[in-house]
């Protein structure tokens, strides 16, 4: 598959407009932003506007059926929280978490709350996901988080 | 140069779709990422992590890098609107067309008396644009051989 070089240009009424390209043989990212910045002094030969930021994309195809999807709704999710000892908080939510985890079974968050413990237990239904993070959930502002407690909650969308 | 890594990670999203046909997506960040073939291992081990607590169909993925523009830049003059494009036609070695569009074509760049609003190609700066696409793949991995028809034209934007 290409990689989709995206770039962004606002006029003088701070419209925003955006223009692409594709690539199919780079592979260092250095190398895909020194495209991208090519590709823009091209487009900004031409083009009145001013080129205010880039993106580079790239769709990447799946195939991982569920092993029973009898029950599946994106509409449930499941959040995830994570904390570090400074209270500062990161999240990821599975859409269409499975109903089977083991979310509590007595309390006031029975059947929607997955306990801290068990999340970070010797049996926690995430442990692959926490291999992957290796202790640290990354923050769409580029902040991180180093956890060391994690609580999983369902979420319902009324979307 | 002015399109550089900022300090915002890379996005990556998985597509998950329930029984019913709806969609939604899980996204993660993830830092120093330098090649694209580490991106999509990323994306694949995000998906393989994420089979176990869902029960949806993972079909499918992106991942996003932002660039940020580090150079100061100019007020766009009052004429720029990115609603006027320049739509740049191009045919690919295997016969298909590739389509390409610039926001705000320089309207110096434009014969507006001709009907279809045709972009003077002779100019040095569009034929250097027009060179640098010949010269370039359409998303399909094709590549583009030569420019059918170059002219101006009017779409939709959204307030940025």
């Amino acid at each position: 598959m290409a990689t989709r070089i995206t770039l962004q240009f606002n006029d003088r009424d701070g419209n925003l407009g955006q223009c692409s390209t594709s690539n199919t043989g780079l592979n260092a990212v250095s190398d895909l932003v020194a495209e991208a910045n090519a590709y823009g002094s091209f487009v900004s030969g031409i083009s009145d506007a001013a080129l205010v930021g880039a993106t580079l994309s790239r769709r990447v195809s799946l195939s991982i059926p569920s092993a029973d999807n009898s029950a599946s709704n994106v509409r449930r999710s499941l959040l995830l929280l994570f904390r570090n000892p400074a209270d500062v908080l990161a999240s990821i939510v599975v859409p269409s978490a499975r109903v089977d985890l083991p979310y509590d079974t007595v309390g006031p968050y029975a059947g929607i709350r997955i306990s801290p413990d068990v999340l970070l237990g010797p049996s926690s239904p995430i442990a692959d996901l926490l291999t992957y993070l290796n202790g640290t959930v990354v923050r769409p502002d580029g902040g991180s988080v180093a956890f060391t407690e994690v609580i999983g909650g369902l979420l319902l969308n009324e979307e | 140069m002015p399109l550089e890594l900022g300090p915002l990670p890379i996005r990556i999203g998985v597509t998950v779709q329930d029984r019913d046909g709806n969609t939604a997506e899980a996204i993660n960040y993830r830092q120093g990422i330098t090649t694209i073939v580490d991106a999509e291992a990323q994306v694949q081990a995000f998906a393989a992590v994420l089979a176990p607590v869902t029960d949806g169909f993972l079909i499918s993925a992106n991942l996003s890098i932002p660039l940020i523009q580090t150079d100061p830049f100019a007020l766009p003059p009052e004429g720029s609107e990115v609603a006027r494009k320049g739509r740049f036609v191009f045919r690919t070695v295997n016969g298909r067309t590739a389509k390409y569009e610039v926001p705000s074509i320089a309207n110096t760049l434009v014969n507006d008396r001709d009907r279809n609003g045709a972009i003077n190609v002779s100019d040095l700066a569009v034929a250097a644009y027009i060179a640098y696409m010949e010269a370039s793949l359409n998303g399909a991995g094709v590549e583009i051989s030569n420019l059918e028809q170059a002219f101006k034209a009017h779409r939709r934007t959204r307030r940025g």
